[in-house]
């Protein structure tokens, strides 16, 4: 904290910290994220010098994705607010190892493997195959270590898990390196911080709780062990928790006063339609585990930076219920605000219910707007977002989701440029065109059996 | 004595969404004796409630009282795993429960697979059917293969996410006057098309009659697609499937008269409906 001590704030970082902090900053402040193809198409499209070959990058915490952080350079040219930096994989990036045929050491669940696919398991035993597609690929599930633990009796069970070797938080080579190549983690956040005006924002989980859950157990079988092994589930929820909390911990070891704010882990709670589960089983089974995993990592990012925030993030349509019930765990923020998922998205609607107390993060429909829009269409979201969800600051402006290779260039300048025209505080009073004052928004009836029925046919 | 079930009525989904709310109390299964219509309720709701194993004990119960087991999959399963969908559809149950109620799904028709082969009427015809790539769904699928199966056919399930390839030798291998495509996801169902597609290159597509079907599929699609028929439920399919190896098996696959001939089935349907509802 001394090193910042008579250091004038960037304005950067001052509109970023107004944000988080729920104050009417000067502008609307703005970041990026996207896909190593995404990054690398950006970089291309700019005339950037950038890397042919996407392992050549280091890769987000959760060693399946392909997440990349943004560098300086970029954010320079594009007069951003601020970058994120994710805590590095063991070993290095790409953070997995490419298996052979006869290596694959669990069941496989998805079947059809070619001989030719290119099949990993992560650091936390999942089996993943590369999976391309036109604009790049991804790490598809195929194999699920704890997929039989959880239909095995109770005592089999839990002994399976106290007995797997789950991933070391405190492996010292997931600080080694950073997007600054010689630079450590804490050096290159110390950098960001005294060397450059942005703000940061950092994650330290590699895993997360429910998210890590369906992929130890697989995504057919988590569901069902909601009913049918609540013990299991209990039970490996503690584990993922306390795995979670030692990975924040030795993240914010490293660089916790040098980042702004810290994401969580990110969960994926809900589908496109809704919630994947009902707000009494989140509630009776697993907030509790966020609740400890949120308040305990605060308490640790405080002694490093004790004006510190929590953001979380979910995909999908989370009502405004289970938001709540997230905020009372702990957290000052939430990402990635998909606004056209189903009817629960509703960023207006959202900022009514909640702005007062959370800010938001994200918000510019990465679906359909950014890649498929014209640039009149993205200029227009841009101004009704920040309209809707910026009014008293509490607004961070980003892509609804990574930005990929198929978001052509001018669309994600015209998202940067329009924050900054538009973005300027005090915000207009008057909507524009289309935006959502979230006032007709109907609220999520946790109990939609009382409503109502259409009535029976009338004979006759 | 083997139970008769009005299934016109009974498997008709828009109704059951609603009338099934009450169903507790009142007399659904009315054509039923009063100990076989405890037993249909008790077997409809331990599927909406997820109860895998009471399920299955019911299901046998009903079937030592000589209850058909088409009747059962037709009625009480049927209407069960239906409730369900409202329920998902309308945010009452998510998946959790829907996991649960398709494991009693699962064990129920596997307890009865082999009493619809004994229960198998005259042979009709071969068909094979199967969930198209990519999409794992198998519960529609199955309770069609089934009811086929009742209704005479010997049905080849090639299981879920079958690729273009395995259809085509499969038509090669049995021979079939029908091949049924399932797909219950919007992102999946156009695989239906490209299998559709490949047995037109394979030179296979007059040899076949191409039935679609799954939750995101419509008449327009099955069009669209250049189907012979779309079935919008098991009891439709296995009409539609009749009608093609009997009265209409000397049209080829694809043939306009063929597809009109099987629209005709859907209007005769409505008509009943219609009628039915206006004389109350």
């Amino acid at each position: 904290m001394t090193a910042i001590i008579g250091r004038a704030v960037s304005p950067q970082r001052q509109r970023t910290l107004d944000a988080l902090n729920l104050r009417e900053p000067d502008r609307v402040p703005i970041g990026l994220w996207g896909t190593t193809e995404g990054y690398q198409h950006l970089r291309k499209q700019l005339g950037m010098s950038y890397n042919e070959n996407k392992r050549n990058y280091r890769t987000g915490s959760t060693t399946w994705t392909t997440d990349v952080a943004f560098e300086v350079d970029l954010a320079e040219k594009l007069d951003i607010d601020f970058l994120r930096i994710s805590i590095g994989s063991p070993g290095g990036s790409p953070g997995f190892r490419t298996l052979g045929p006869d290596e694959i050491p669990i069941p496989l669940q998805v079947p059809g493997v070619g001989d030719d696919a290119e099949v990993n398991v992560d650091e936390w035993g999942v089996v993943r195959k590369w999976t391309p597609h036109e604009n790049g690929g991804y790490y598809e599930m195929i194999g699920y270590p704890l997929f039989d633990a959880t239909s095995a009796p109770l005592e089999e069970g839990l002994r399976i898990l106290n007995e797997y070797p789950w991933p070391d938080p405190w492996d010292e080579s997931c600080w080694q390196d950073s997007p600054i190549p010689g630079m450590s983690l804490r050096e290159y956040c110390r950098y960001i911080r005294e060397e450059t005006p942005f703000a940061l924002m950092g994650q330290g989980g590699r895993g997360g709780l429910f998210e890590q859950a369906k992929y130890m157990v697989g995504y057919a079988k988590i569901f069902s062990d909601f009913i049918e092994s609540p013990d299991f589930l209990e039970e490996m929820m503690v584990k993922l928790t306390d795995i979670e909390i030692e990975f924040n911990k030795a993240f914010l070891e490293q660089c916790g006063e040098y980042i702004d704010w810290l994401r969580m882990s990110p969960e994926d709670l809900a589908s496109e339609k809704t919630t994947f589960m009902s707000l009494a089983m989140f509630e009776n089974q697993l907030v509790s585990h966020y609740k400890r995993a949120i308040t305990e990592t605060k308490k640790f990012y405080h002694t490093k930076n004790p004006n510190g925030k929590i953001q979380f993030h979910s995909c999908g349509a989370i009502p405004e219920p289970f938001m709540r019930l997230l905020m009372q765990c702990g957290i000052d923020g939430y990402d990635s605000m998909p606004p056209k998922v189903a009817r629960h998205s509703n960023p207006a609607a959202k900022k009514r219910q909640l702005g007062k107390e959370m800010f938001f993060y994200g918000g510019i429909d990465v679906q359909e707007t950014l890649p498929w829009g014209s640039v009149e269409d993205v200029k227009r979201e841009v101004r009704q977002r920040i309209w809707e969800i910026g009014h008293g600051g509490g607004y961070l402006l980003s892509s609804s989701h990574r930005l990929e290779h198929d978001v052509p260039l001018e669309n994600t300048l015209a998202m940067i440029e329009e924050a900054h025209e538009y973005g300027v505080y005090p915000l207009p009073s008057e909507p524009p065109e289309g935006a959502d004052t979230g006032e007709n928004y109907e609220p999520w009836d946790p109990n939609p059996r009382r409503k109502k029925r259409r009535p029976k046919k009338t004979v006759g | 004595m083997p139970l008769t079930i009005d299934t016109d009525r009974e498997y008709d989904l828009e109704d059951l969404q609603y009338d099934i709310e009450d169903s507790r109390e009142t007399d659904r299964w009315c054509d039923a004796p009063p100990d076989v219509k405890s037993l249909f309720h008790e077997i409809e709701w331990n599927i909406i409630d997820g109860e895998h194993t009471i399920t299955t004990d019911f299901i046998n119960k009903a079937l030592s009282f000589k209850v058909t087991a088409r009747t059962l999959v037709a009625g009480p399963m049927a209407a069960g795993i239906a409730e369900v969908g409202r329920r998902f559809k309308m945010d009452e149950y998510f998946l959790p429960e829907v996991m649960m109620s398709a494991k009693c799904m699962h064990e129920a028709l596997d307890l009865i697979r082999p009493l619809i082969q004994a229960e198998k009427c005259e042979e009709v015809g071969t068909v094979i059917v199967g969930t198209v790539q990519g999409d794992l769904h198998d519960i529609g699928k199955k309770i069609v293969a089934m009811m086929l199966e009742a209704a005479g056919f010997t049905v080849h399930d090639l299981g879920v996410t079958v690729p273009p390839e395995r259809f085509i030798e499969a038509i090669r291998e049995y021979k079939p006057q029908i091949v049924g495509f399932s797909a219950l996801l919007t992102t999946t169902m156009n695989m239906q098309w490209e299998t559709v597609k490949a047995i037109d290159a394979e030179g296979l597509r007059q040899n076949v009659k191409i039935f679609v079907g799954g939750a995101p599929i419509s008449q327009a699609w099955c069009d669209k697609i250049g189907a012979d028929a779309y079935a919008m439920d098991a009891l439709v399919a296995v009409e539609k499937a009749k009608a093609c190896v009997t009265g209409l098996s000397n049209m080829k696959g694809g043939d306009p008269a063929l597809h009109e001939a099987m629209l005709e089935i859907d209007r005769l349907r409505e008509e009943v409906k219609a009628s039915a509802t206006a004389v109350g």
